[in-house]
């Protein structure tokens, strides 16, 4: 196996800018091959390729029900495939699960603690039985979250976000090659989400693979390195934010305008001959014309790629 | 199928702190406990004592005589002994009867009423096979015998096949206390299976299907733990829990000298029986109120069938498929005699290994995502 792209099925513009950054096969710690997950008639994911390379921030990015979770517990060894190639670390998935276990960790989008239990025998026990004998590492982890002051508070008085950097302390314990994150900054204050991005970023640059899914387009832009949209089922492209940006970013402008002593308020796509000849229009005719670039990020990008997809 | 003893332990440790911190469960044991010591204590002799009797019946033209009145004001309480004549203890015919499990020796005269009862004959009345039951107080007998002097005398000693009562003369042995005894057999009985069945299906159930319904199951399936060792620890767990309040209750009602060893043997198997039962459910049921629903329908169709097989012969062959069927009788066998019934518990452990068999796989498929 060559270099590996990560492009599946009907591409929507791929190919047509800068190409994303290719994953080897000797560093991918997650290939995906030709996935395809049935459940009766319903397809919920459908022919599905990647590769995800060791110490790269991967997003996994989609509407509702395109399949991402599905996806997510097929690289976990939780979905047996209908068909397809699973690899996740060196192992192939669900046949080696056994032997995978050690490599990955798997932060859900519904916390699965023990509530009765407090945050420190939460991670205690789960050290146990990934037989780490440091007991500092669960006091290091619990600082590094900033949970050691409720450490030894029952979970159930904790809240969402405490919960949730709880379960990212907890699979951290194990030093992973690969960690799965399902919307990892859902419900966390904008201080713990700069927190825990920083800390996948550091995760990231110590060899660790995150995957993470998110409906939080920024942190895509923030974070990571290639971003995969799902939809229906399908992958719809992958590229670096960037590249994502460059290739489906449109010149828009906003004008504000005053005709007959009254305020106008237009937006224009530049890129279209109707909008720039109506632009071109105004400022000839109008009083007062101020004109203001507008930003495109990378949730226009998405918007514009679901969008497609759907239409 | 690797066992990791690390592994083990680290799940029993979480099952035992889950246990801790689980208020309800610790009360309902605690007042299942209770409740037998109420039994217990309410029980007119000592627990040891009160498990059978041995009936010294004399006839009743011996009534009044040196004798009976010198059996009368020294049997002992163990073995527990009563004197009584014969007319007390027989039915319409003048026929002695024994409350069941209990023994009796019978002094019957050799020559008419009229003449002098100078010699008489000793029957043994005892379960066949269980000479062992009766001997304390054989040797109780005629060592009074002796010191008493009767060598006016003479005697022949013979056995006498057990008969059980008729239901006629049952109210007047229950005046004497003889036959709470067998209810208190009972009473452990039910008391023994209330608690495997809450210990071992209950418990288990609710314990599994919140840790599955929270996703807690999953995350501990996908850390370097087999499922193989994820069920090993909970059946240990449940078990442990199981037969050590069990034993507790079964020491607090008969006493440590009337626990049988094969009590315990029963109470592993049914409490593992039990156990496969809840392992087949909680993997059927992706949540709490699911599991607590198909609970609830297991209990009410064991009820159902043995309601029905009281109706129709039909369901009597399929309640022999029970687990419940064969348990009660196993356990009262083995509370009461120290027996093993052979043939039940063969069947029992067919049943049990088929469910294992089923429920090890339904788990291993679908029993532990959420």
């Amino acid at each position: 196996m060559n270099a590996t792209r990560s492009m599946s099925s009907p591409a929507i513009g791929a190919g047509s800018t800068g190409p994303a950054p290719e994953v080897s096969a000797r560093d991918a710690m997650i290939t995906v091959r030709d996935l395809v997950v049935r459940f009766g008639d319903f397809t919920a994911v459908d022919c599905v390729e990647f590769s995800v390379g060791r110490g790269e921030i991967f997003g996994f990015l989609g509407p509702n029900g395109a399949g991402k979770s599905t996806t997510i517990r097929v690289l976990i060894g939780c979905q047996r495939p209908t068909s397809g190639v699973v690899h996740v670390a060196g192992c192939r998935l669900p046949h080696d699960l056994e032997r995978c276990k050690p490599s990955f960790g798997y932060v859900p989008d519904a916390d699965n603690h023990i509530d009765e239990f407090t945050g420190r025998e939460n991670l205690e026990l789960f050290a146990k039985l990934y037989q780490l004998n440091d007991r500092l590492v669960v006091d290091r982890l619990l600082s590094q979250l900033e949970l050691a002051e409720a450490a030894d508070v029952a979970v159930a008085n904790y809240s969402k976000g405490m919960r949730r950097k709880l379960l990212i302390a907890r699979e951290m314990l194990h030093r992973p090659q690969v960690l799965f994150l399902d919307e990892p900054t859902a419900n966390l204050d904008p201080h713990s989400t700069a927190l825990v991005r920083e800390l996948l970023r550091q995760l990231a640059a110590d060899g660790m693979t995150v995957f993470l899914t998110t409906h939080n387009m920024d942190e895509v832009e923030e974070i990571c390195d290639r971003a995969a949209i799902l939809c229906r089922g399908q992958m719809v492209a992958c590229d670096t934010p960037a590249n994502f940006i460059s290739r489906y970013s449109e010149s828009k402008v906003s004008v504000q305008y005053s005709t007959n002593g009254k305020t106008h308020r237009q937006r224009f796509n530049l890129e279209r001959a109707e909008d720039r000849g109506q632009l071109a229009d105004i400022v000839r005719q109008a009083h007062n014309v101020r004109l203001s670039s507008e930003e495109f990020h990378f949730e226009d990008v998405f918007l514009k790629i679901t969008g497609q997809s759907y239409a | 199928m690797m066992l990791r003893p690390s592994m083990l332990k680290t799940l029993l440790g979480k099952d035992l702190l889950k246990l801790k911190k689980n208020p309800s469960a610790l009360a309902l044991l605690g007042l299942l406990v209770s409740i037998a010591l109420l039994i217990s204590l309410s029980w007119e002799d000592t627990p040891g004592a009160a498990d059978r009797v041995c009936w010294i019946v004399y006839p009743a033209s011996w009534a009044d005589s040196p004798w009976t009145n010198h059996l009368h004001g020294h049997h002992p309480s163990k073995p527990r002994t009563r004197v009584a004549p014969l007319h007390e203890l027989a039915d319409a015919h003048g026929r002695m009867q024994l409350p069941p499990h209990d023994y009796a020796i019978e002094l019957l005269p050799l020559k008419s009423p009229a003449e002098s009862d100078t010699q008489a004959k000793v029957v043994y009345h005892y379960p066949s096979g269980q000479y062992s039951g009766i001997a304390p107080a054989a040797a109780w007998f005629w060592s009074s015998w002796k010191q008493f002097g009767s060598t006016d005398v003479t005697y022949d000693v013979g056995y006498a096949p057990y008969r059980l009562p008729q239901a006629s003369n049952m109210a007047s042995l229950i005046r004497k206390r003889a036959i709470e005894s067998v209810n208190l057999g009972l009473i452990a009985t039910m008391l023994l299976l209330g608690v495997q069945f809450f210990t071992c299906c209950h418990l288990y159930v609710s314990f599994s299907s919140q840790d599955r319904e929270r996703g807690t199951l999953m995350a501990v399936a996908l850390a370097p733990v087999s499922l193989f060792e994820i069920l090993t620890a909970r059946f240990i767990f449940h078990l442990t829990l199981g037969v050590s309040v069990s034993s507790l209750i079964l020491v607090i009602i008969n006493g440590p000298s009337s626990v049988h060893a094969s009590s315990f043997v029963v109470l592993i198997c049914v409490g593992t029986a039990w156990m496969c039962v809840a392992t087949m459910i909680s993997s059927f049921a992706k949540s709490q109120s699911v599991a607590s629903m198909l609970m609830f329908c297991y209990m009410l169709g064991g009820g159902t069938l043995f309601y029905l097989a009281t109706l129709f012969p039909i369901f009597r062959v399929i309640q022999l498929a029970t687990f419940e069927k064969h348990a009660v009788v196993l356990l009262y066998a083995s509370i009461k005699t120290g027996q093993l019934l052979v043939l039940p518990l063969a069947l029992f452990l067919v049943l049990t290994v088929i469910w294992a068999v089923l429920a090890t796989t339904v788990f291993s498929r679908m029993g532990w995502q959420s």
